[in-house]
């Protein structure tokens, strides 16, 4: 019995230590410029031999450096996209990273746990995700003290606390949120709508950069649509929640004409609901992010468009930030990586770049 | 006096803790916005509180005979996942279904050894098992949902009967009668509330403990994949999110609708309250209107209502 309890206990370990590693360990995986080199290939800002020799450059000169990614979730439409952004912005340059976060997603302790081993380790560089800015004083002053580099993605603090942050910005998101609903109610197919009544669902009604986009949102509505109801709702990264919502809503709202996704898991169920509820027509729908599914509601009509943050682009960018600070050359603090809509004529396009990124 | 009898008569019924509460809040939501007993709307209800229920059914099994799973919300999402990979990998639906179901019970029999076999503690090993589920789902799906569902699969979770009652609906029904029928008159039902209510006794009647226990820790996986399935058939992909949280979601329901914590006692009726009280309290706030920042603490009151009803009627029952 002794034996049996013996051999449990070491396969709980196991299995804790696996699951501990679900979104951490795998991609903890030191990024070696060689392996990512072939998923690089497309790539047209860095062809390939520049890509080796700079990398053969960076190691022989001993300039090498490692930088440490402490993100919020791994995996996924969004922070999928930053992880493959982030190995291909560091194959290009020769440099190795980790990409790391903690073990449930968007834990604000767990990522400051992360950044303070990223400091006590002196990483070259740090790239992250700020959710909680007051949390991460400490951590952030101790980066500065170590003269390590800090850029955030998506989120940021203040200059004193870090070098600069890419992102959508969330001012500029509501706002193109409101006005791709307001360019979809001037079209034929919508032009029997007089009123506007909204639903915004968001990942959690904590989030700070969402509910910013929000009022951007309700104030662009409100220019035109004075009267507008505006209700604000979240789904906890649930397609589940996000359906139920909806459907919640349509009967707490009969006259709710405008639909707003602000969170890439909800997404599919709110487009899902239109969907098998045959309500394209009745509602104006606008998604969030490019998963392929996301991409083929909005080829089917569930979506009217989709609005693409470019996560991608923000990890890719960060690296490079990280290197022109190195050489003395200090970036802007904000840097906004835009938001791309997708209406229906712009899918295959839109795949096509997926594709060359490596990221379908 | 009579009046009295009455009470005391109906605090004997465990289901009345949250039969009580539900047809308050029924009627309170129906005043403000008869929308809420609108066929549609019920139906809305119904098929949320389904994937609620079959979990719930199995896991009133496992709390009856003294146990627990925190493992639920993870093995709900590698049940859709698993299914999904196979569907996409060309296997016909009825095989993946099978998969689905397979890669739970390989869990739960993992669980269950664990638990039952090497005597750890259910708590930090059901913790272990949804963490190492949850890596498992993200390393093979890179968080990524998983699409491709077929047409016929897609019927499952979407499909309804007589064009307006969902099919998920009619299974989450079915499960729920066969396993109360199964609780309250097999010997089987009575061996799992000897189990719970006091297992040396129930060893000493000749009751194979730890082979109940083993049992209902399958069952419960089995279930939970079962439901992963239904939402991947529901949203024709698998969401590497699905279930997440659902193990504290139905665990309250469960014990909201009588079921003690401690093993022992519950019914899958209860259970069934229990879930239709959680689905009809999300739903009903939306509907009343209240704003998105207030819900999650009413949520929490009218719980907290919901069990000092019950603790009051067990009081009453107790007295009787």
């Amino acid at each position: 019995m002794k034996l049996k309890k013996l051999i449990g206990l070491l396969l709980v370990s196991a299995l804790v230590l696996t699951g501990c590693g679900s979104s951490a360990e795998e991609p903890q995986a030191t990024t070696e410029p060689a392996e990512t080199q072939e998923n690089t290939e497309e790539e047209t800002e860095a062809p390939e031999p520049a890509q080796e020799e700079n990398a053969e450059a960076a190691e022989t000169s001993g300039e090498s450096q490692d930088i440490m990614f402490v993100s919020i979730v791994t995996g996924g439409v969004a922070w999928g996209s930053a992880q493959k952004g982030f190995e291909d912005a560091l194959a290009e340059i020769g440099w190795t990273g980790q990409y790391v976060s903690p073990t449930t997603p968007n834990d604000t302790a767990g990522v400051i746990t992360l950044l303070d081993t990223a400091v006590t380790n002196k990483a070259d560089g740090i790239i992250t995700v700020i959710l909680d800015t007051d949390q991460a004083t400490d951590v952030l002053t101790k980066a500065r003290e170590a003269e390590i580099p800090v850029v955030t993605c998506n989120t940021y603090t203040t200059e004193e606390l870090q070098d600069c942050w890419i992102g959508t910005d969330p001012v500029n998101m509501g706002v193109t949120q409101a006005e791709t609903v307001l360019s979809y109610l001037k079209e034929e197919k919508y032009s029997s709508f007089d009123h506007v009544t909204a639903c915004y669902i968001q990942t959690t009604l904590e989030t700070e950069t969402q509910n910013l986009q929000y009022k951007a949102f309700c104030e662009t509505i409100q220019k035109e649509y004075p009267d507008a109801t505006l209700i604000q709702e979240e789904c906890n990264s649930d397609a589940a929640v996000a359906s139920d919502k909806l459907a919640a809503l349509l009967k707490s709202y009969p006259d709710l004409n405008v639909v707003v996704s602000q969170d890439g898991y909800g997404c599919p169920g709110i487009a899902n609901y239109v969907e098998s509820e045959n309500l394209s027509d009745k509602l104006i729908v606008v998604g969030i992010d490019d998963s392929e599914e996301i991409l083929n509601y909005v080829t089917s009509g569930a979506l009217d468009c989709t609005i693409a943050q470019d996560f991608y682009k923000m990890a890719y960018e960060s690296v490079h930030y990280i290197k022109d600070i190195k050489e003395g050359n200090k970036p802007a603090f904000a840097n906004d990586s835009g938001t791309i809509v997708i209406k229906e004529g712009d899918v295959e396009e839109h795949l096509k770049i997926l594709e060359e990124r490596g990221l379908l | 006096m009579k009046k009295n009898r009455w009470i005391q008569v109906l605090a004997t019924k465990n289901e009345i803790g949250t039969l009580l509460p539900l047809v308050i809040m029924c009627i309170v939501v129906t005043l403000v916005n008869p929308n809420f007993i609108s066929f549609s709307n019920l139906m809305d209800i119904f098929r949320t509180t389904s994937f609620y229920l079959i979990v719930g059914a199995a896991l009133t099994f496992l709390l009856v005979a003294s146990d627990l799973d925190l493992s639920i919300g993870a093995v709900t999402a590698l049940g859709g996942v698993a299914c999904m990979f196979a569907m996409k990998a060309g296997v016909p639906a009825a095989l993946c279904i099978v998969i689905g179901l397979l890669a739970g019970a390989a869990v739960g029999i993992f669980k269950a050894w664990i638990i039952v076999d090497c005597e750890l503690p259910a708590l930090i090993v059901t913790l272990g098992i949804q963490y190492a589920v949850n890596g498992i789902v993200s390393i093979t799906t890179k968080g990524m949902s998983v699409s491709g569902a077929t047409e016929g699969f897609k019927v499952l979770g979407q499909g309804r009967i007589f064009g307006s009652v969902y099919i998920t609906i009619v299974i989450a029904l079915v499960i729920a009668v066969v396993f109360q029928l199964i609780l309250s008159y097999t010997k089987y039902g009575r061996s799992l509330f000897a189990v719970g209510g006091n297992p040396e006794t129930a060893r000493l009647a000749g009751i194979p403990v730890k082979k109940r226990r083993r049992e209902v820790h399958i069952l419960v996986s089995v279930f939970a994949a079962l439901a992963g399935i239904l939402m991947a058939s529901r949203f024709a992909s698998a969401q590497t999110t699905a279930g997440s949280g659902t193990e504290l979601t139905v665990m309250a329901a469960v014990i909201i609708g009588g079921t003690s914590m401690f093993g022992g006692s519950g019914s899958v009726v209860g259970s069934i309250l229990g879930c239709l009280l959680l689905a009809v309290i999300s739903n009903g706030l939306v509907l009343i209107r209240v704003d998105s920042f207030w819900q999650n603490l009413i949520f929490g009151v009218i719980l907290l209502i919901s069990v000092a009803i019950d603790k009051y009627r067990q009081k009453l029952s107790s007295a009787a």
